[in-house]
C-alpha cells in the first residue's frame, strides 16, 4: 500500500512547466499532449490565461447546446412527474386509509368519503410544498449565478 | 419463460430465483434482484476504495469522481438539513450511492434495474419514513405532533389541518417509492420498445436507432437526477423532523 502511494508520487503531483521538459519529458509523452504548444514557446502567465479562455469558451459552445437542451427536458419532466405523484400518492393515502377504517369501524362509505376529500387537501398541500421548494431552489441558484457573474 | 411465450417489453421486470432457498413457509430465493443489488454494493465499495487508495494532493480523474459524488451529497445535507444532518451523512450518501449505481447499471442491456420494482423502493421509502418518524419523536418528543398543526393558525382550523396534514404525511413513503419506480419503469419499457421498432423495421430501422440512442442518454439523465431526488426528499423530512418547518 505505501509502495505504491509512494512510487504514484510523480504522476499525480503538480509539475511547474518550467521543469516539464528537463526531469519529466517522459511525462509529456504519456500523457498525450499532441496539439499544446510547448511550455517554451511562451512563458509568460498572462498570455498562457487568455489561451486557456479562449479554449474554455469554445469548449462551451461546443459542449452547451445539446446537453443542456436535454438535462433542461430531463428536469423539467423530473418536475411534471414530482407533482403528478406527489398528487397521487396523497390521493391514494386519504382513500385507502378511509377504506380501511370503514372496513374496520364498519361505517362504509362515510370515512372513505371524509377522508377522500381530506386526501385532497393533503395533495394541494403536497403541490404547494413542492412549488415552493422548487422557488426557493430557483431563487438560490438565480442568486449564485448574478455572484458568479 | 416470458409469459405468453413472446419477449414483450415488460419481460426485463422479472425477477427469477438463482439460488432457491425456503426460510420455514418464507421464499427468500437468491433472485437476479438481489444479485444485482449485491452487485452495485460491491462496485460502489470497489469505485470508492480504489479510487481514494492514492489519496493525491491533487486528484485524478477516479478520485475526483469520488471527492464529487461525496461533496454532492454532504453540501445537499448541509444546504436542506444544516449542521445537525452531519450524523446522518452515511446513511444518505450510501442511499445516494446505491439508488445511482442501481440505475445506471440497469441501463446497460440485458442487466435487472432493481430499482424498478416497487418492492425495492418501497421498502427504501418505508425505511426512511419511520426512521425520520423516530427521529422527530426522540428529538421533540411529543412536541413532533406540533409538525401537523402550522404554527399560528386559529385553533378551529385544527380539525381539518390535522387530518390533512397527517395524510399528507403518511402519503410520503408513496410518493417517494412509486416516484423513482415509475421513472425507472417508464424509461426501461420505453427503450425496449423502441428496440422492438429498430428490430422490425428492418433495413429501416436505422432511422430509428438514433432516437434510441438519445433516449439512452435521456435515462442516464433521469436515472442520476431521480437518485438524487430521492436523496434530496429524505434531507428535506430529515429537516422537518428536526427542524418542524
Amino acid at each position: 500500500m505505501t509502495d505504491s502511494f509512494l512510487t504514484q508520487q510523480p504522476g499525480n503531483t503538480y509539475v511547474a512547466p518550467a521543469f516539464n521538459s528537463c526531469c519529466l519529458s517522459h511525462f509529456g509523452s504519456h500523457q498525450g499532449a499532441k496539439n499544446m504548444p510547448e511550455p517554451e514557446d511562451n512563458s509568460s502567465l498572462t498570455d498562457l490565461d487568455k489561451r486557456l479562455r479562449a479554449a474554455r469558451e469554445r469548449q462551451e459552445k461546443v459542449n452547451k447546446p445539446a446537453s443542456r437542451n436535454q438535462a433542461e427536458m430531463a428536469s423539467g419532466m423530473a418536475v411534471g412527474f414530482r407533482i403528478a405523484v406527489e398528487i397521487v400518492a396523497a390521493l391514494i393515502m386519504g382513500f385507502g386509509i378511509g377504506y380501511y377504517l370503514d372496513l374496520w369501524l364498519g361505517t362504509k362509505p362515510w370515512l372513505m368519503i371524509i377522508f377522500f376529500f381530506l386526501g385532497i387537501g393533503a395533495a394541494f398541500i403536497n403541490v404547494i410544498r413542492v412549488a415552493k421548494q422548487l422557488e426557493n431552489k430557483k431563487r438560490f441558484r438565480d442568486t449564485r449565478e448574478d455572484d458568479a457573474e | 419463460m416470458a409469459s405468453g411465450g413472446s419477449h414483450g417489453p415488460m419481460q426485463q421486470f422479472e425477477v427469477n430465483p438463482i439460488v432457491a432457498l425456503k426460510l420455514g413457509s418464507y421464499d427468500i430465493s437468491f433472485t437476479n434482484s438481489a444479485l444485482f443489488m449485491v452487485l452495485s454494493a460491491a462496485l460502489i465499495t470497489v469505485f470508492l476504495v480504489y479510487s481514494t487508495r492514492g489519496r493525491a494532493l491533487v486528484p485524478g480523474r477516479w478520485q475526483s469522481m469520488a471527492e464529487m459524488s461525496y461533496e454532492m451529497v454532504a453540501n445537499l445535507l448541509r444546504d436542506n438539513v444544516g449542521s445537525a444532518g452531519r450524523q446522518y451523512f452515511p446513511f444518505v450518501f450510501t442511499l445516494f450511492m446505491f439508488i445511482l449505481f442501481g440505475n445506471i447499471i440497469g441501463l446497460i442491456p440485458g442487466t435487472f434495474t432493481f430499482t424498478s420494482h416497487i418492492a425495492v423502493t418501497f421498502a427504501m421509502a418505508i425505511v426512511i419514513f419511520l426512521a425520520v418518524t423516530v427521529i422527530g419523536f426522540v428529538r421533540h418528543g411529543a412536541g413532533f405532533l406540533r409538525l401537523f398543526f402550522p404554527h399560528g393558525a386559529p385553533l378551529w382550523t385544527a380539525v381539518i389541518l390535522i387530518p390533512i396534514e397527517l395524510v399528507s404525511y403518511l402519503s410520503r413513503p408513496i410518493s417517494l417509492s412509486v416516484r423513482l419506480f415509475a421513472n425507472m419503469v417508464v424509461g426501461h419499457v420505453l427503450l425496449k420498445v423502441l428496440g422492438g421498432f429498430v428490430v422490425m423495421l428492418g433495413l429501416f430501422g436505422v432511422f430509428v436507432l438514433p432516437v434510441l440512442v438519445s433516449i439512452q442518454a435521456l435515462e442516464l439523465l433521469v436515472g442520476a437526477l431521480q437518485a438524487y431526488v430521492f436523496t434530496i426528499l429524505t434531507c428535506i423530512y430529515l429537516h422537518d423532523a428536526i427542524h418542524l418547518h
